[in-house]
């Protein structure tokens, strides 16, 4: 029986039904032709594989998870006239209050559990302090904060700095994991001098590849959704990090 | 009932390398390759509601960067910007080894395909979506997918052999 080299070609993909598979699969155990043809096919296809697969352990640019995680998204059609633009903004206004709510309500009783819970490592034990009624952030955590560059891992620390960005205060936020004993991930803004830590949750452990991070994985949906309900602008790129460091964090004029 | 934007920034962040990988084959050089994902991230937050969970996310996204690229390329006719595509498999380091040498020249070889065939065979060979998906995602009938893929399968075996 003659085939096509489509038709050899949709075998090798396996896009054929199971009848002219099988008439295929016949026809190469008579033919060695037909199996070369196949084997070829097929070939091509893991040296293509293999030509391009390079780019998937690649450590991913910060920009782009930075862009994934802040750009602007918008919910609704263009909209045609005014009072349709009103309800557009008012149906958003009330969403992102819903949000805003929810996640406050979500991000104190966490800080409550994940503190209880919590099987402090050394570096733990001082990392996460409880004040008055607020939570800050002390020992090896506040320090990182306060020196340490985004996406950067620092061999002497057990955090990890995700992003920095400005809230609709003016204050400075940073997104931080610490990964000891047990990971947390948590958001941390700047208040006077001293780390405020809004949100924290428990989080998956990174990877022990520590160049290559999912960073999928690596930031929890609560943490990504207070970073938007507070986010002013965009995050901070390493030039403006770094200017903001130099400052000591104080709110920009 | 559209899918919440913070699941679509996981999505998006799980999907990069598969996005940064197609963004490869499409475009010439890698600073290229990641300006079209960052191009096509902006605009898929833009229009986040359209994705259902029917459909895969990833061909989804690859539908997004096809567009964005097509623009891009036109944008560049328009300001008479020629590709160069030298550039094309520089990650890949000392190329002393005989297999790395054989990914360079594949890689070569699929970046002088016609841009129909390019995106074909990088949709159905690299990324693993079936004819069905590609076609979707290339917004083609599905014999011309096949048609396209059989044209550039032969013209890489054959430089290659």
């Amino acid at each position: 029986m003659k085939f096509s080299d489509e038709t050899l070609m949709a075998y090798a993909d396996g896009e054929l039904d199971a009848e002219t598979r099988a008439a295929v699969e016949a026809a190469m155990q008579e033919d060695p032709q037909i199996a070369t043809i196949v084997e070829r096919h097929r070939r091509l296809q893991s040296d293509l594989r293999a030509a391009f697969d390079g780019v998937l352990t690649e450590t991913l640019p910060e920009h782009l998870i930075n862009t994934a995680l802040t750009a602007r998204a918008t919910t609704a059609a263009p909209v045609g006239d005014i009072a349709q633009a009103r309800a557009a903004r008012e149906t958003a206004a009330q969403r992102r209050w819903s949000w805003r709510e929810w996640g406050a309500i979500a991000a104190s009783v966490l800080i409550g559990v994940v503190i209880a819970r919590m099987p402090w490592g050394r570096t733990g034990a001082d990392s996460i302090v409880a004040g008055n009624d607020r939570v800050i952030a002390g020992g090896a955590l506040s320090s990182a904060l306060t020196g340490q560059a985004s996406g950067t891992r620092v061999a002497s620390s057990p955090v990890l700095i995700g992003l920095s960005y400005r809230d609709k205060s003016g204050n400075y936020c940073r997104t931080f994991t610490i990964n000891e004993g047990a990971a947390l991930s948590g958001i941390a803004c700047r208040e006077g001098d001293t780390w405020r830590v809004q949100a924290l949750v428990h989080g998956p452990a990174a990877t022990s590849n520590g160049n290559y991070r999912m960073a999928g994985t690596a930031v929890p949906p609560l943490i990504l959704q207070t970073v938007q309900d507070s986010i002013e602008g965009d995050a901070l790129d390493a030039e403006a990090e770094a200017a903001a460091r130099q400052r000591g964090w104080k709110p920009a004029p | 009932m559209a899918v919440p934007v913070e699941q679509i920034r996981e999505q998006i962040v799980s999907a990069l390398p598969r996005l940064r990988r197609f963004a490869r084959t499409i475009a010439r050089n890698p600073a290229d390759a990641d300006d079209l994902v960052q191009l096509s991230i902006e605009r898929a937050l833009l229009r986040f509601e359209q994705w259902r969970p029917e459909s895969r996310f990833e061909s989804w996204m690859f539908g997004i960067m096809r567009n964005a690229w097509i623009d891009e390329v036109r944008a560049r006719q328009r300001h008479d910007r020629l590709f160069l595509p030298e550039e094309v498999g520089e990650n890949v380091g000392d190329a002393t080894h005989e297999a790395q040498v054989q990914r360079l020249s594949l890689q070569k070889a699929l970046t002088a395909l016609p841009e129909e065939q390019r995106m074909a065979i990088a949709l159905v060979l690299i990324e693993g979506l079936s004819y069905k998906e590609a076609a979707d995602v290339l917004d083609v009938p599905i014999g011309t997918l096949t048609s396209r893929l059989a044209r550039g399968r032969e013209a890489l075996q054959s430089q290659l052999t």
